[in-house]
């Protein structure tokens, strides 16, 4: 029974980004939102964070810094994946997520880090 | 058996020797309706000294010195440079009572974060964050 509620999680979790699926994290002063997008694996699509006055952004605007989608894994109740520059030379975020559940919806709570800039304790809704 | 006693032995010694220093690190959810503490010693692996759990009105705490509570004790434990993983056991190692994972993140001089998730059986899981250690 487990299984089938962490699996109807993570269908949930892989839902097009238009249909609203992803993660909405917020921290002590940092907020962040990772739409995923549909199919097997964990697929980021699009990544927002704002943090320190600053808008991190992969949809680029004349108001935050361009960010990409990197590289990202989901497995072992653990979800990592990273953000780099447009060129991908640098890594420029790193989120590191551990989620568990008990006879609940899963929960989600890790950290992010951005070289240069600050590590922050996250939490994050699934939706 | 001679490695359960060795490893209680090690942790007895550590808890006791004011020579080796030790931290509580605390970790609690964001409305606080649970927490996790662990004592742990300043070595270059996790060697977890003492434990105490609540959550609502129950508690757990691995020695009356370190408050009230049912018994509880240190099962699996592991940190590297990424991860602190903790799972504390009832007093017959048999099941599981509480499951700690936690992902560490440093930048500059800041403090570690410690943050992650926190799942009590029967009762709930949560996303924490910790301080200390």
């Amino acid at each position: 029974m487990k299984r089938l509620i962490v699996s109807a999680a993570f269908a949930a979790l892989a839902a097009p980004a238009m249909a609203g699926g992803g993660f909405m994290c917020s921290g002590e002063g940092v907020e962040a939102m990772f739409p995923l997008g549909g199919g097997a694996g964990f697929s980021l699509l699009e990544a927002e964070i704002r943090a320190k006055g600053k808008i991190w952004s992969t949809v680029a605007r004349p108001d935050v810094i361009e960010i990409a989608v990197s590289q990202a894994f989901s497995g072992n109740h653990r979800i990592a994946f990273d953000l780099t520059d447009p060129n991908m030379q640098q890594v420029v975020a790193e989120i590191r997520l551990f989620w568990t559940e008990e006879e609940s919806d899963p929960v989600f709570g890790g950290t992010l880090k951005m070289p240069g800039e600050g590590a922050w304790a996250i939490a994050c809704d699934a939706g | 058996m001679d490695r359960i006693i060795g490893v209680a032995a090690l942790l007895v010694g550590l808890a006791a020797s004011p020579a080796l220093a030790t931290e509580w690190v605390s970790c609690t959810t964001p409305a606080g309706e649970a927490s996790f503490d662990y004592l742990v010693g300043s070595l270059d692996v996790l060697a977890v000294a003492g434990l105490n759990i609540s959550v609502g009105e129950r508690v757990w705490a691995s020695s009356v010195a370190y408050g009230p509570g049912d018994p509880v004790v240190v099962g699996q434990a592991f940190e590297d440079d990424e991860v602190v993983l903790i799972d504390a056991m009832d007093d017959g190692m048999s099941s599981v009572i509480a499951q700690l994972r936690l992902f560490k993140a440093e930048e500059g001089d800041n403090p570690v974060v410690y943050s992650g998730t926190l799942r009590i059986v029967d009762h709930g899981a949560w996303t924490v964050s910790c301080i200390g250690g």
